[in-house]
């Protein structure tokens, strides 16, 4: 058995490979987007260490690496829950994202019909609130108010 | 200014299509005083090869990764 083989672990749940006490996981571009991946990615950075790779056109592999090492036992069972973690998120991101590219105009069209009915979207008076008046005395009995220029 | 450990971390290499120029640049300028870096630009990909000063923590090329990926998400998430 060669030392590579020798040094290479699998996780208890058998997803993960884990090499020189760095956890290794690939993802499919056609399933996972490139922002999936960085967004999910971005909130995992505080935890662990992470550095993102593209081994073959179209795949992703995340690479994790535990950020405190008290006990190497530990370091894989803490890699293997945060890469468990990890995927939850991606998947969850994702399917997100998949929403939102199906029913992102519908929204966009309730918001804006929604504003629109409580009239928020109306032009606005010219001038500002501030703005001092001037007042035109007229010959009728009426006072025109305008807001000066 | 600290003197240098010497090359001795393995050269890593970052996929412009998740790490941007700008924030491996910018990255570099941010960890310029724990460690020094080679770049060197090769079509999508950018090597890099450090060399750490003295009495910085070993975990700095990790921290350099981490540092990297956040300012590349957040620069490529914000065109959306």
């Amino acid at each position: 058995m060669s030392d590579r083989a020798r040094s290479i672990m699998h996780s208890s749940s058998g997803l993960f490979e884990i090499h020189d006490k760095v956890l290794s996981v690939d993802v499919n571009e056609s399933v996972y987007s490139r922002d999936a991946v960085l967004r999910t990615a971005y909130w995992f950075t505080d935890r662990c260490y992470l550095h993102i790779t593209r081994p073959a056109p179209g795949f992703f592999r995340i690479q994790f690496k535990a950020k405190a090492s008290p006990k190497p036992d530990l370091v894989v069972a803490t890699l293997e829950e945060v890469a468990g973690e990890f995927l939850n998120s991606l998947l969850d991101h994702q399917t997100r994202q998949d929403i939102e590219s199906q029913t992102g105009r519908i929204r966009e069209l309730l918001v804006a019909k929604a504003f629109a009915e409580a009239g928020v979207l109306e032009d606005t008076p010219p001038g500002e609130p501030g703005d001092s008046v001037e007042v035109h005395q007229h010959t009728s009995s009426f006072v025109h108010i305008e807001p000066s220029s | 200014m600290m003197p240098l450990r010497g090359a001795d971390e393995a050269p890593v290499t970052l996929t412009h299509c998740v790490y941007t120029p700008a924030a491996i640049e910018a990255t570099i300028r941010a960890f310029h005083e724990l460690c020094e870096v080679e770049a060197e630009i090769e079509e999508q990909y950018t090597h890099l090869r450090f060399h750490l000063k003295t009495d910085c923590p070993s975990t700095v090329c990790d921290d350099f990764l981490n540092y990297a990926l956040e300012l590349s998400a957040q620069e490529l998430l914000s065109k959306e």
